[in-house]
């Protein structure tokens, strides 16, 4: 008689997710969720504070946008004085649907638009973030796979610190 | 070789088989290891558009042939902590991890999963305790489809593992991955950079190693069989380093998301 069992995690993923979890444990002995349920807040300062930090100076219009698209980095952004303001053009690309949150360290203007130039508008924006006090301004926005502009309006022309990544899963409205 | 059974109490053995006229067999191994294969090409929601896979650059791809040809599968000895990290000790090359994902000293963003899979490619030189021979191919493989594969070797009765130990990794050889396709603009009017037809393509690729860690040990405690599910799959965002009208690099583009993007998915039973 040959009794089958399946083992704990039933699907690939799951399997995955749960040889990960305990090739972490076995190896260093640490909590997995302590280093898995930041807040995207506290993601967020934390690559503020430590980087990985690259230089970038915005784009004069959305042909010209300089390329943002790694995440989990502090961009350290450059834009062009106008009028006394800071103002340019940045561009991403994006490999997974869902929301992605855009981290600035001072209260900025943005406008995100789609490759064919239409404005997304954000599901949510903030001025502050209760588990980051670095942050100045942030955006949720829902986007699609595909290639966007941002265009960043400043009351200042000091280099601007933006952070951003997806959510990386599914979310719900 | 050297018999599961034996150490358990030969006595008990001899014995039952005296008494009721039975011709002694060989004892089981220590363990008996069988594997199904599949390929899929399964895109998460989103990536497909009207039939077309969407790519981070803005372009819509038509994929009309899809083959990939297989070389040799194989379960690999190792012990799987040795697999593992401390996210507060990253092994080298890697910094800076939270929150699920870690930086490389070359500039990528890595989840932990990935850095276990890296971690496994490295342990894929290791001794086979077990391998297959997938049918070679070509398959042809539909965007939105997975495809079983018959495996010659262990897949029925399973390949016997011969001594007492721990399976640290499954490893696979894609031999080749040959695509032709159309890709057309999601961009329209000004913004447009392919003409409203389209752009065929044809995308040839070498080699590609792809690797998963596996936690299973083999001895006196442990049950007897293992029977594997592994699916190759190929990743959603093959194309999107691809810009199609700059006509350059597709197939080196292509090859090198294969292979970072290739997943070995693996779901796992015991049985007696």
């Amino acid at each position: 008689m040959h009794g089958e069992e399946a083992m704990k995690y039933g699907t690939a993923g799951r399997m995955w997710l749960g040889a990960v979890a305990v090739l972490a444990m076995t190896a260093g002995g640490c909590d997995d969720k302590a280093t898995t349920e930041e807040s995207p807040g506290a993601d967020a300062c934390e690559h503020f504070a430590s980087g990985p930090i690259r230089a970038i100076t915005a784009g004069a219009d959305a042909a010209t946008a300089a390329d943002a698209s790694a995440e989990h980095t502090r961009w350290d952004v450059t834009l062009a004085a106008v009028g006394g303001a800071g103002h340019g053009f940045l561009a991403i690309e994006i490999d997974a649907v869902g929301d992605h949150t855009f981290f600035f360290d001072r209260a900025v203007t943005l406008t995100m638009r789609d490759g064919n130039g239409a404005t997304v508008v954000p599901e949510a924006s903030a001025t502050s973030d209760a588990d980051c006090a670095e942050v100045g301004g942030a955006f949720t926005f829902e986007l699609a796979v595909g290639t966007y502009s941002l265009e960043l309006s400043s009351s200042s022309t000091d280099l601007l610190g933006l952070v951003w990544f997806g959510a990386g899963g599914e979310h719900e409205h | 070789m050297h018999l599961r059974s034996s150490w358990l109490g030969m006595g008990i053995v001899v014995g039952a088989a005296t008494l009721s006229g039975c011709v002694l067999e060989d004892g089981d191994p220590w363990g008996l290891v069988r594997a199904d294969l599949a390929i899929a090409f399964e895109p998460e929601a989103g990536r497909v558009v009207e039939g077309r896979l969407a790519t981070a650059k803005d372009y819509r791809v038509e994929v009309t042939t899809f083959e990939v040809e297989l070389g040799s599968m194989a379960l690999v000895a190792g012990a799987t902590s040795a697999l593992g990290f401390d996210p507060a000790d990253p092994p080298e090359g890697y910094t800076l991890c939270h929150n699920g994902h870690c930086h490389t000293t070359d500039g990528r963003v890595v989840s932990y999963e990935e850095i276990a899979r890296e971690l496994a490619g490295e342990g894929a030189a290791g001794s086979a305790l077990a391998t297959w021979s997938p049918e070679t191919g070509p398959h042809l493989i539909a965007l939105g489809a997975r495809e079983p594969v018959s495996v010659d070797g262990c897949a029925a009765r399973g390949c016997a593992v011969a001594d007492p130990g721990s399976a640290g990794v499954v490893s696979l050889q894609v031999a080749h991955v040959h695509i032709v396709g159309r890709a057309f603009d999601a961009r329209t009017g000004a913004n447009a950079r392919l003409p409203a037809e389209g752009l065929a393509f044809t995308v040839d690729t070498g080699a590609i190693g792809v690797a998963a860690p596996l936690a299973a040990s083999f001895g006196p405690s442990e049950r007897l069989g293992l029977a594997l599910g592994v699916t190759v799959m190929v990743p959603a965002g093959l194309f999107d380093a691809v810009d199609f009208a700059t006509g350059e690099g597709l197939d080196a583009d292509v090859g090198e998301a294969l292979a970072s993007g290739l997943r070995l998915g693996l779901e796992a039973r015991r049985f007696d």
